[in-house]
């Protein structure tokens, strides 16, 4: 009794949170910062919890609590915080609560613990249904000038939950649901692995993820969800969800699809490398800067799967460095959004950064050191990832991969180059309102880590090292 | 304290950097403060080096002072920092070269936080680029060069010109891939991070000593004024009107250079060392063109340009001859050349400035009525162009002279180039001082400043003294 209080005992402060944001929505409460302040405080607690009480559980729920799935939770739940205070001015100066915002995000929070503890593939299921549900409902809060296609969304989305759901039926009819654990996973695959339903049901599995991350050719909601969402949304998209698939996808397939090792290792770098070319060309094409990002995500995305298909040890830990080192570059170009205002309006066309740099030396100089660290320059934090990147591709002797992934980045560099052309040399055509202190903090902080990161400090990368090599074991 | 030296050297000019980015606006004194960070720095740096030359044996070849630093060890990669003779007599010219720029900065450019911070920020990573010792950090600090020049063109380039931005930055961030191709490619043949000296004794074979090699001279190359990458360099240089932002892009071909005698003396293999007079040919070519150039160019930053590339070039012949004694020669006409260019890009600033002042439209009889301006710009030239009392004509003299030792045609096309180069900046000189063709009515107060002239004398009293005896300043 006593394990199971402890091993859902960082899910309390989310329930207790979301109570909180009802009653003050009860109450009539109209000031966001007070939403984002509650929200906030709950989900520190559940991380402290999650730390404290990390706890491998004997029921199917935490069964697979270990420290890399504490590794994802905490990085997943540190830009849930970094999210939740950005947020909250962007809701303020609409005039808006984001009371249900807030809750969607704890219940987000909730959820992720319970996908990356587990080992039982229903409740993944489960879980990922409900993430994508919650992600609908994000998606459905939209302002009066933003025209959404909710439609497709839940269409796409639709499809892609009925896909998962028979291959989990699937499986769950030969070998009983409560049997959809890890371990018996392995054994059906080893006995069943080259009949076609099988095969069937591990795309089934697969796909949902793909999609999810916006792997090529699954990147059909990738760019709505970054430029048609409003802004906290769309953060909530770009940064925070990519956390929790990754992790689910390595999981997955260090746990359970060994066996299909060879087969998966061509499709997934095909499927890669495509969208490495895939992610450079569109962000070309793209004059928004929301779908500029997206696009770079795709071909970011298509590195790591790239690595994770290698299969090694080296390889999949160099995979989740680079995410890492993306993830920290994204949050800081997400920060820069929230202070690029003109009239009250936020901007994200290219076109109408014309005449930053004239007068907002800071956000210009955050925003050139984060596209250069998307580049891969030196001594950045993208460096860092760009390196051990090239350093398992070359171990390996994937040449070919090696020369598209580097001309797809001068392609893709192009795309940033001229945002940088905007920013410095369009005339100024408006002005911009003045940037908020505390955005501006947070910026300058972010911009040092990537500045510094890169220098390894207090062995972090060892460190984290540790956490992560636990799923080899 | 000799233990962080070394890194001192690369850190001093970014702290200052840091400094100034975070320089609080005044109207009254936020110019002059920033301006008195930079030049503080600058001198400190410059006391740091003359005080590292003090630890060093001059008479031992090869490097000395290694530090080294635990980075990573996932993969495992530790940083070694080294200098030997050569590298420090480059750190001190650029240092020198700088802290004359500033203290002859006009005080009213635009954004002066951007450019300062910029400049030390280069000076950093650039003394970074010039102690490396090993292959990696080599490479980051190759790489990291890109940021504050592009940082630099971006705020002080041409409106006109802004694809050039585009270009610029592409062009490097191919032979930055190159190179860090190459590197991870020696890395992972070796096993681990590679000294730099060590570098040319790997003994690759087959399809990879082609492509390691190959992409190592492409990357170099591509940081060179040489055909086909000439036409950038030269739209990037001429579009700069700020002198310290021509002076840092001046440098550009100095990171391409140093890379090639770091790696490619005695040590490139025989497969890639035939092609050699192919290259050499390229490299008189575009010598000759730009010189040619020069000659019928009216504007006389594109001369100052050209005289640049010339120059780079000859430097870089002398680093592909087959002989291994004409390092420390080359890296004593750098030494001199560095102050040269500073000097002679700052004077070309000044007149240029005058002349937008008074609203005159041609040099010509401009230097009779600006004495000063007159007698500096006439010395600089004319060492510029090989008068024997700097290091720069005693040394190019023994560059020049294993040249026409190795082929006499290419000893006579390099010899024709710097007679174009000269011929070019001596007419430009003589048609300043020619009062017969002065029409308009006397401009006032044109000349340079005491402050400045001062500081262009002491520059020539350090050539002066370096010609008479080199490394003097070594305790």
């Amino acid at each position: 009794m006593l394990d199971k209080i402890i091993s859902i005992l960082p899910e309390i402060p989310l329930l207790c949170g979301m109570v909180h944001l009802c009653i003050l929505y009860l109450l009539s409460n109209e000031k966001a910062k007070t939403y984002a302040a509650t929200a906030r405080f709950w989900l520190l607690v559940s991380v402290f919890l999650t730390t404290v009480c990390y706890y491998r559980g004997t029921d199917t729920i935490s069964a697979a609590a270990n420290s890399y799935t504490l590794l994802f939770i905490l990085c997943a739940n540190i830009a849930l915080y970094i999210i939740m205070i950005l947020s909250a001015t962007w809701f303020s100066s609409l005039k808006r609560t984001g009371g249900r915002y807030y809750i969607l995000l704890l219940l987000s929070s909730g959820s992720i613990n319970m996908m990356l503890n587990t080992e039982n593939f229903c409740v993944y299921g489960f879980c990922f249904a409900f993430l994508t549900v919650i992600g609908g409902a994000l998606y459905g809060i939209h302002t009066s000038q933003q025209q959404i296609n909710l439609k497709k969304y839940i269409i796409t989305s639709a499809l892609v939950l009925v896909i998962l759901a028979i291959g989990l039926i699937y499986v769950g009819q030969i070998i009983g649901a409560e049997n959809l654990t890890t371990e018996q996973m392995q054994l059906f695959l080893r006995a069943y692995s080259r009949k076609l339903s099988t095969i069937l049901f591990v795309i089934s599995s697969i796909v949902p993820l793909l999609y999810a991350l916006g792997i090529f050719p699954f990147h059909i909601m990738a760019e709505e969800k970054a430029c048609c969402s409003i802004l906290p949304v769309s953060h909530y998209f770009m940064l925070f969800l990519p956390i929790v698939y990754w992790g689910c996808l390595i999981e997955i397939n260090q746990t359970v699809y060994p066996v299909y090792g060879e087969i998966w290792k061509k499709i997934y770098q095909a499927l890669a490398l495509i969208s490495v070319i895939w992610g450079a060309i569109g962000a070309n094409t793209r004059k928004n800067l929301h779908g500029v990002y997206a696009y770079s995500s795709i071909y970011h995305f298509g590195i790591i799967l790239f690595l994770i298909s290698l299969g090694q040890e080296r390889a999949i830990f160099a995979g989740f460095i680079y995410l890492l080192c993306y993830l920290l570059v994204m949050a800081n170009l997400y920060a820069i959004f929230y202070n690029l205002k003109t009239h009250g309006q936020y901007i994200s066309d290219i076109a109408s950064l014309s005449g930053l740099a004239q007068t907002r030396s800071y956000t210009t100089g955050a925003l050139m050191i984060s596209l250069f660290s998307l580049i891969g320059v030196p001594p950045l934090i993208g460096f860092l990832g760009q390196m051990n990147m090239a350093d398992e591709l070359l171990g390996n002797a994937n040449y070919i991969a090696v020369g598209i992934i580097f001309a797809a980045l001068l392609i893709l560099s192009k795309a940033y180059l001229d945002i940088m052309k905007v920013i410095y040399f369009a005339p100024k055509t408006k002005s911009f309102d003045s940037e908020n202190k505390s955005i501006l903090f947070y910026t300058s902080i972010n911009t040092v880590a990537i500045m510094t990161f890169a220098f390894n400090p207090f062995n972090m990368i060892e460190k984290i090292k540790d956490m992560f090599y636990v799923i080899f074991l | 304290m000799s233990s962080y030296l070394l890194f001192l050297l690369i850190a001093l000019p970014i702290f200052g950097a840091v400094i100034i980015m975070f320089s609080k606006y005044d109207r009254n004194y936020f110019r002059k403060n920033i301006y008195h960070v930079a030049i503080w720095t600058l001198l400190a740096n410059i006391s740091l080096v003359l005080y590292t030359f003090s630890l060093f044996d001059t008479e031992k070849s090869g490097i000395q002072l290694v530090e080294k630093y635990n980075w990573l060890n996932f993969p495992v990669i530790d940083i070694l920092l080294g200098a030997d003779t050569f590298s420090m007599l480059l750190l001190l010219g650029i240092n020198i070269a700088f802290g004359v720029a500033d203290i002859c900065l006009s005080k009213h450019i635009e954004n002066p936080k951007t450019l300062l911070a910029s400049q030390l920020v280069f000076i950093g990573l650039l003394n970074g680029y010039i102690l490396s010792a090993d292959i990696i950090s080599f490479y980051i600090f190759f790489a990291a060069l890109s940021i504050p020049l592009i940082v630099l063109i971006s705020s002080f380039g041409s409106f006109h010109k802004k694809n050039m931005l585009v270009r610029f930055s592409l062009y490097n961030l191919i032979g930055t891939l190159l190179l860090f191709t190459a590197v991870i490619l020696m890395y992972h043949y070796k096993e681990g991070n590679i000294p730099l000296n060590t570098a040319g004794n790997l003994n690759l074979k087959g399809k990879l000593e082609y492509f390691v090699w190959l992409s190592l001279f492409f990357s170099f190359i591509s940081r060179m004024p040489i055909w086909p990458f000439h036409y950038w360099i030269a739209s990037i240089s001429t579009g700069l009107y700020n002198p310290l932002a021509f002076v840092m892009s001046s440098l550009i071909p100095l990171v391409g250079l140093y890379g090639f005698m770091r790696f490619w003396p005695n040590t490139v293999p025989e497969s890639i060392a035939v092609y050699a007079p192919l290259f050499e040919t390229v490299c008189i070519i575009t010598m000759l063109f730009i010189a040619l150039i020069s000659l019928n160019h009216k504007d006389f930053r594109y001369k100052l340009f050209a005289y640049t590339t010339v120059y780079y070039l000859l430097f870089l012949i002398g680093v592909f001859l087959p002989t291994s004694g004409l390092k420390m020669n080359i890296g004593y006409s750098i030494f001199s050349y560095l102050i040269i260019l500073t000097v002679l890009s700052f004077i070309i600033s000044h007149i240029e400035a005058e002349k937008k002042k008074n609203e005159l439209y041609s040099n010509s009889g401009l230097l009779c009525y600006m004495p000063r301006t007159s007698i500096s710009l006439s010395l600089f030239i004319l060492a510029a162009i090989g008068l024997p009392i700097t290091p720069l004509f005693w040394n190019n003299f023994i560059i020049i002279s294993e040249i026409f030792n190795y082929n006499l045609l290419l000893g006579v096309l390099v010899m024709l180039s710097l007679l174009f180069v000269a011929l070019a900046l001596l007419e430009e000189l003589y048609r300043m001082k020619d009062k017969s063709s002065v029409t308009l009515p006397c401009p006032v107060n044109t000349d340079l400043s005491r402050t400045r002239f001062v500081a262009y004398m002491i520059c020539l009293a350090i050539l002066f003294i370096s010609f008479v005896k080199p490394l003097w300043f070594v305790m």
